[in-house]
C-alpha cells in the first residue's frame, strides 16, 4: 500500500455506504438523494474510488423506462423484428450490403430517446453495423445508440436483449459518470461478476454492472472472514442470497426477464422482503418510504424488530405496530427466507446490510447453520467495492483464410505469427495491456484464463488453407493486490 | 412439443485425416450458426446430449466380426476403402455417433421431444451388416430403426435424401417388409447401386424404393417426387415413425456432387415430410445427419432451415445467401426435371404391384 487509499462507493435504494480503506476500515453511511453532490463533495479526493450501484437498473426495471427503437440485421436464416436488409456470413463475408435509404426511413419514422443495433454475425465483422450507426448519428447523440457486435459473443437473440437493455442505459450511465467526474476525475464501477470495469467499458455495456451491489456485497464479506459459505444481503427492499465458493462471488448467466443476456454476473437470488418492507398489517413484498425508525409513514420490518425488542434502531417511540403483528411479520420473513436456504450452497451464513446482526442470527437459529456477521458488515458493499480488482474478457476471434484478428468484435491488424500459440500469448498481452492502461496494478493483470477454446483448419480441395480460432481470455474478478 | 437436436463436443472429434472432407467443420460452421442464431436458448428446442450406442444396439444390425474388427483396427488405426480409413479412436466416435440417433429415437418415443435432429458424425448410410465404406462406419439409421422397433415400433419409413444412394440401409433392410426405404440420389454416382429395379426381395419386395435422379436436378424433381411417389406410399405403409437420413450434399453448392437442390428446397421437403408424420403418427419424425460437405456454402444455412421446419417456426428467410446464388445456373440443368418424369413413370410401373396408391 503506497499511501494511496482504497475508495468505496456503493449507491442503494435506501442508503449510500462510503467505505475509505487504508491501514483500517472507515465507513460512512448517508442517506441516498437523487444529486451525489452532497456525498461526494465531502469525500475524499485521492485515491482509488469504485462505485457500485443497483439504483441504475432498478430504475431500468421498475422506474419509467426510456424509450428504445431497435434495428436488426438479420440476412438469410432466421428473421428478427425491425429487420433490415444486408448480411453478414459466419466468417465475416459481407453478403448483402445495407441499403442507407432504407435505414434512414427506418430511423425517421421509428423515433425513440435511444436505438439499439443488432446485426447477425456482427462480431465476425462489424462494419455493417457501423455504417447504420453512422447513420443513426444524424438522429441521436452516440450515448444514445448501442451497436452488439462489441458483446464479443454469438447469439444474436441475446444480443438484441443486450443491446436493447444497453441502448436504455447508456445515457443513465452517462450522467452518473459525469456528477462522480465533478469530484474524481478517475473512477471504476463494479460489474455484476464483482470486477471492477472502467468508465469506457461501463458506458459501451452498462448492462455489465447489473447485480453490482450483491456482487460486492459478497467480495466485501469475503475480504473480511476469509470464508466461503452464504451471503445474507439484507437491504430497504429486498434480501439477497449470494454463494461464495473459492474465495469468489459464485457465477452464472446474467438474467434479463428470465432470459439469458450472454454475460455472467454473480448468482443472486432475491427476496422481495427487507428493512424497508411494509407491515400493514401482515409483512409485504413492497416499499413505501423509509419505516418509521427512520422518519417514515408505515410501519415496516425494522419497526418489527424493534417492537419485539430484538434492535433498538433509530427512532423506536412510534413503531405504529403490536407486538403481535410484529412477530407474526418477523415469522413470515424467517420462513421466507429459510425456505429459501434449503436450496442454497452449504457452508455458513454470512450477514451483510446493516440489519444483519439482527436478522441473521434468528435465520442461523431457524435453519441450524453456523453464521458470521463481519466488523463491518453493514458496509460489506462499498467495502467490497473498494477492494475488488480490474477484470476483464478479450473475444479473440482469428481466421487465418480472410485475414482477420478480432478483439470484442473488433478488427485488429493482422499478425505476422498465427499459430495457436503465437495467437493465444499476444491476446493475453493485449488482455494484460489493457488492464493496465485502465490501471490495474501488474499482480493484478498477472493471472490470465482461457474460458473457451476452439480452432480447427479449414479444408479447401483437400488442403488446409486457413485456421480458425475462436477462444475467450479473461483476467478474473477478485481481491485487488492493493488492499491491505 | 419441442424439437431435439442431439450433440456432442466429441462430434467434432473424428477425422479420418485432416484433409479429408468428412471433417470437423462440417458441425463447426452450422454450430456457429445455431449458436448466432440462439437455436440453443429457443423454447421450441431441447438439446440432447448422447451416450454411446450399447453394443447389443449395434448388434441388432451389424455382425459381430466387423465389430470386433473396427474395435481393434481403432487402436493403431485402420483401412477400409479409398475414402474410408480407421483412425485411432474410431470406434469410440462412431459408438458415440450411433448413440446419437439412438437418443434421439429415445426422446421422441419418451415424448420429451415431438421430433428430432441428431448431428452425429460419422456418418452411417453406406455401412452393411459387415463392412463400412463411403466415409460411414457403422449405419446409424439402421441401429435407430432396430432400436425403435425393439422398443416396440412396429413400421419405420426411412427417407434418404442424401446426394448418395443409401446403399448400406438398402442392403440391411432389403428383406424386411417392416420397413419402408426410399432414397432419393444421383445416379449414375457413387455408389453405383440404387436403380429403379432395386425394389426389395422376398417379403422386403416393394419396401426399398429408388429414385435415381441426374446431376442438376433440383427443388421442383424433389417436390414432385414426393407427391408422386413418398407421400402415396407412406400413406399407404402407415408407419410408427418417419425417419430421414438427412444429407446436405444434394444443395448447389456441394463440392462433392452436381445435384442443385437449394436451401428453400430442403425446407421445403422437410415441410412434407413433418406433415406426414404429423398425419400418420403423431408428428414422430427422427432425423439424422449423413453427408454435406459444402462447409463454406450452404450447408449451415440448409441444416439450420431443416431444423427451423421441424420446430415450425417461420422459415421464409431461410434462403441461400443472394451472395452464393451465381453458382446455381451452372449446377441447374433445366432438362433433368423431364429426365425424373420418365423415371418416376417406369418406377410406378414397378411398385404398383406393391401399393395400391400408385397406379
Ligand atoms: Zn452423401
Amino acid at each position: 500500500m503506497t499511501g494511496n487509499c482504497l475508495i468505496g462507493v456503493d449507491i442503494g435504494g435506501t442508503n449510500t455506504d462510503i467505505v475509505i480503506i487504508n491501514d483500517d476500515i472507515h465507513t460512512q453511511k448517508l442517506p441516498t438523494v437523487p444529486s451525489l453532490d452532497p456525498i461526494l463533495s465531502g469525500m475524499k479526493k485521492t485515491g482509488r474510488l469504485a462505485v457500485s450501484t443497483s439504483c441504475l437498473l432498478n430504475q431500468f426495471l421498475i422506474g419509467k423506462r426510456k424509450t428504445v427503437a431497435c434495428i436488426t440485421i438479420p440476412g438469410p436464416g432466421l428473421t428478427a423484428d425491425h429487420a433490415v436488409c444486408g448480411a453478414i456470413g459466419h466468417r465475416g463475408d459481407i453478403l448483402k450490403d445495407i441499403n442507407p435509404t432504407e435505414v434512414e426511413d427506418y430511423i425517421r419514422t421509428h423515433p425513440a430517446d435511444s436505438l439499439a443495433v443488432t446485426g447477425k454475425f456482427s462480431v465476425r465483422n462489424p462494419c455493417l453495423e457501423e455504417k447504420v450507426v453512422a447513420i443513426a448519428r444524424k438522429y441521436y447523440t452516440d450515448s444514445c445508440i448501442a451497436p452488439s457486435h462489441t458483446l464479443g459473443y454469438l447469439n444474436m437473440p441475446e444480443r438484441i436483449r443486450t443491446t436493447k437493455a444497453n441502448a436504455a442505459l447508456k445515457e443513465e450511465v452517462a450522467v452518473l459518470i459525469r456528477q462522480v467526474e465533478k469530484y474524481h476525475s478517475h473512477f471504476y464501477f463494479v460489474s455484476g461478476n464483482a470486477g471492477l470495469v472502467s468508465k469506457t467499458r461501463a458506458c459501451e455495456n452498462p448492462l455489465s454492472l447489473f447485480h453490482s451491489s450483491p456482487a460486492t456485497a459478497a467480495l466485501g464479506s469475503y475480504y473480511q472472514i476469509r470464508r466461503n459459505g452464504l451471503v445474507i444481503d439484507i437491504g430497504g427492499s429486498t434480501t439477497d442470497l449470494v454463494p461464495i465458493a473459492d474465495g469468489l462471488p459464485v457465477n452464472g448467466p446474467l438474467l434479463l426477464s428470465g432470459k439469458k443476456t450472454g454475460m455472467d454476473a454473480v448468482v443472486c437470488e432475491s427476496i422481495p422482503y427487507g428493512g424497508d418492507s411494509r407491515v400493514s398489517p401482515v409483512l409485504m413484498p413492497e416499499r413505501e418510504g423509509n419505516a418509521r425508525a427512520f422518519g417514515g409513514k408505515n410501519p415496516a420490518l425494522t419497526d418489527a424488530l424493534n417492537v419485539t425488542g430484538i434492535a433498538a434502531i433509530g427512532n423506536t417511540d412510534f413503531p405504529g405496530l403490536s407486538r403481535e403483528a410484529a412477530e407474526t411479520a418477523l415469522q413470515t420473513y424467517l420462513e421466507c427466507v429459510c425456505s429459501r436456504l434449503k436450496n442454497s450452497i452449504q457452508g455458513p451464513l454470512i450477514g451483510a446490510g446493516y440489519l444483519a446482526p439482527y436478522l441473521v442470527p434468528l435465520i442461523a437459529k431457524e435453519s441450524r447453520r453456523r453464521y458470521y456477521i463481519p466488523e463491518h458488515a453493514s458496509s460489506s458493499n462499498a467495502i467490497g467495492a473498494a477492494v475488488s480488482r480490474i477484470s476483464l474478457s478479450l473475444h479473440v476471434h482469428l481466421d487465418t483464410g480472410k485475414e482477420i484478428l478480432l478483439y470484442n468484435g473488433i478488427p485488429q491488424p493482422f499478425p505476422h505469427d498465427t499459430d495457436d500459440e503465437s495467437i493465444i500469448s499476444i491476446a493475453k498481452e493485449e488482455l494484460q495491456r489493457r488492464a493496465a492502461r485502465e490501471g490495474a496494478s501488474q499482480e493484478d493483470c498477472r493471472q490470465v484464463i482461457t474460458e473457451q477454446f476452439s480452432a480447427f483448419d479449414v479444408i479447401t480441395y483437400y488442403s488446409a488453407d486457413a485456421r480458425i480460432l475462436d477462444c475467450v481470455l479473461q483476467i478474473p474478478p477478485g481481491i485487488s493486490s492493493e488492499a491491505p | 412439443m419441442r424439437t431435439g437436436i442431439v450433440y456432442h463436443d466429441r462430434y467434432l472429434a473424428h477425422e479420418q485425416y485432416p484433409s479429408h472432407p468428412e471433417r470437423r467443420e462440417r458441425l463447426s460452421y452450422t454450430m456457429d450458426q445455431l449458436e448466432e442464431e440462439g437455436i440453443f436458448e429457443k423454447e421450441e428446442f431441447l438439446l440432447i446430449t448422447p451416450k454411446p450406442a450399447s453394443i447389443s444396439d449395434i448388434l441388432a444390425v451389424h455382425e459381430e466380426d466387423y465389430l470386433t474388427f473396427l474395435e481393434r483396427s481403432s487402436v493403431v488405426g485402420g483401412y477400409i476403402d479409398a475414402d474410408t480409413n480407421i483412425p485411432p479412436g474410431l470406434y469410440q466416435n462412431a459408438l458415440l455417433s450411433a448413440g446419437g440417433a439412438v437418443a434421439a429415437g429415445d426422446a421422441v418415443l419418451d415424448k420429451k421431444v415431438r421430433n428430432a435432429f441428431a448431428f452425429c458424425r460419422p456418418p452411417g448410410h453406406h455401412a452393411g451388416k459387415r463392412n463400412g465404406a463411403g466415409f460411414c462406419y457403422l449405419n446409424n439409421m439402421a441401429v435407430l430403426v432396430q432400436h425403435v422397433k425393439k422398443r416396440g415400433l412396429k413400421r419405420v419409413a426411412i427417407i434418404d435424401w442424401d446426394a448418395h444412394h443409401g446403399n448400406g440401409t438398402q442392403e440391411i433392410f432389403y428383406p424386411d417388409s417392416t420397413v419402408l426405404f426410399f432414397s432419393v440420389h444421383q445416379y449414375p454416382f457413387y455408389p453405383g447401386t440404387g436403380g429403379i429395379n432395386e425394389s426389395g426381395t422376398g417379403a422386403g419386395r416393394g419396401y426399398t424404393i429408388n429414385m435415381p435422379v441426374p446431376a442438376g436436378t433440383s427443388d421442383e424433381s424433389y417436390e414432385y417426387l414426393f407427391t408422386e411417389i413418398i407421400a402415396p406410399v407412406i400413406r399407404e405403409f402407415s408407419p410408427d415413425c418417419v425417419t430421414i437420413s438427412a444429407g446436405q450434399d444434394a444443395h448447389f453448392t456441394d463440392p462433392l456432387i452436381s445435384l442443385a437442390l437449394t436451401t428453400k428446397g430442403y425446407a421445403t421437403l422437410m415441410h412434407k415430410a413433418c406433415a406426414l408424420a404429423d398425419e400418420l403418427c403423431k408428428g414422430r419424425l427422427i432425423a439424422i445427419l449423413e453427408g454435406g460437405y459444402s462447409v463454406c456454402g450452404g450447408l449451415p444455412y440448409t441444416n439450420l432451415a431443416i431444423l427451423a421446419c421441424m420446430a415450425g417456426l417461420d422459415t421464409s428467410h431461410c434462403t441461400d445467401p443472394q451472395a452464393y446464388m451465381s453458382a446455381f445456373p451452372d449446377r441447374y440443368n433445366p432438362r433433368s426435371f423431364d429426365h425424373v418424369r420418365g423415371m418416376t413413370h417406369d418406377l410406378k410401373k414397378i411398385l404398383s404391384s406393391t401399393w395400391n396408391n400408385i397406379r
